[in-house]
């Protein structure tokens, strides 16, 4: 158990305290919460470490202006997913705007080095999540998405439906393609490299 | 028992096979899935296949490597919520309240302009009525030309504005030197009201007329039948 879950029971609870309060302890206890996630979202569509990190800062600063505006309707983690989705759309334009007039390069910040790992184990995994998520970025957006929001994050298909508005069968099949298409492309790349 | 007898469809086994692969079912899940996938040898192939691949990525601990990416970046905003009420209203002023007030302004003068517009089309509008009214006489008047144009057409032009416009006022405008088009002018005047049987009209304008006007000039030009009509006329009116 994390130490925000021993604080704060549930989302509301934990916005509430900071919505009343301005609670720093809740806001750092938010953000911990759910700093992997929006990570890991705005990687499946930024591709690099560094960019990921600045979309994942601006969804929080975004989350906590606009937190009063949250209906509760729907799960904190639904309305983070929409800022993370809205914020790396605005990034990629602006990337895309950017190299259209020579000012960065879209491939700049690819293979940041981890250096929290042995440097064997590191290129071992490096390579390996490198090539995961290469393959994961040449699936269609509603395939790649379900994928990772169903494997990595264990969502439930109701939640990802209210995520992606996509119909709990359309989810299923969804997922059953990227699964089969990823397991084909990795079948590949191991077949290359024993040659 | 109940699951012994059901058997999911190809399509549902399809559906259900990834979270079968991963582990993600529940018991019975599991165990109507192994039932049906029995029919299904292709379904079989595809799922070892699946299973073979993914052995490695499930090893994988995707989850501690986001974790760790992702692990300063609760210090990173935390230093930034505490320069965000400056950030915030520098972006709500130049994001906001600046452009809105800019438009606002163009609003404004694009409104103020398009009155003043309209006024100087008001103006110049009633101008050029006037103008119109007048332009003929006015104009040969202004540049002393009345040589240019013959006392028929003149006379002609006089009498039609004073017939269209009741504020036309002839006794100020027929200040002419020329004696033959002076009585010209009046006795067309006359004849026009005579033929439109504007008896008030005739009556009214004889108060001016007979002050200093030739009556034979105007004979002149009536003939007999206009001439039994006028004096008809004077007989039936009403001289009170």
């Amino acid at each position: 158990m994390r130490p925000y879950e021993l604080t704060y029971s549930d989302d509301i609870e934990l916005i509430n305290e900071y919505c009343l309060t301005g609670n720093q302890k809740a806001a750092t206890a938010f953000v911990r919460k759910y700093q992997s996630f929006v990570y890991s979202v705005a990687y499946r569509w930024l591709h690099n470490h560094e960019d990921s990190q600045d979309a994942a800062q601006e969804v929080f600063i975004k989350a906590f202006n606009n937190i009063q505006n949250f209906k509760k309707k729907s799960s904190l983690k639904t309305w983070l997913y929409r800022i993370t989705v809205n914020v790396c759309s605005n990034m990629l334009r602006k990337k895309k705007l950017l190299s259209f007039f020579g000012k960065d390069d879209l491939n700049e910040h690819l293979n940041i080095p981890d250096h929290s790992i042995s440097p064997d184990e590191e290129f071992e995994n490096k390579e390996f999540q490198e090539k995961f998520l290469k393959i994961l970025s040449k699936l269609p957006e509603k395939q790649r998405e379900t994928f990772a929001l169903r494997y990595f994050d264990e969502m439930s298909y109701e939640e990802i439906s209210e995520l992606l508005g996509t119909s709990i069968g359309g989810l299923k099949a969804n997922y059953f393609q990227a699964v089969k298409k990823i397991a084909k492309m990795l079948k590949y790349e191991q077949k290359f490299e024993n040659k | 028992m109940e699951n012994k007898k059901k058997k999911l469809t190809y399509k549902e086994l399809q559906e259900m096979l990834p979270d079968y692969a991963f582990g993600r079912l529940d018991k019975e899940g599991m165990e109507l899935f192994d039932q049906s996938v029995i029919d299904y040898p292709d379904l079989q192939r595809e799922l070892n296949e699946i299973r073979d691949v993914f052995n490695k990525v499930n090893e994988f601990d995707f989850k501690s490597y986001f974790e760790q990416n992702a692990k300063n970046i609760s210090v990173r905003v935390q230093n930034n919520l505490n320069k965000v009420p400056h950030k915030f209203s520098f972006n709500y002023f130049s994001r906001i309240v600046i452009p809105t007030l800019g438009l606002a302004a163009i609003v404004i003068v694009l409104i103020i302009t398009g009155i003043e517009k309209d006024k100087k089309n008001q103006n110049i509008q009633s101008h050029i009525t006037k103008e119109y009214m007048l332009n003929q006489y006015e104009a040969m008047v202004i540049f002393e030309d009345l040589d240019s144009i013959s006392n028929e057409e003149l006379v002609n032009s006089i009498i039609t504005n004073s017939m269209q416009n009741p504020n036309y006022d002839l006794k100020e405008i027929i200040k002419i030197n020329d004696e033959e088009l002076y009585y010209d002018l009046h006795s067309q005047y006359l004849l026009k009201l005579i033929e439109n049987g504007d008896i008030t009209n005739i009556l009214n304008y004889s108060n001016y007329f007979f002050i200093d006007y030739n009556l034979h000039s105007i004979l002149d030009h009536i003939d007999e039948e206009q001439m039994q009509e006028l004096l008809e006329e004077l007989r039936n009116a009403n001289f009170s």
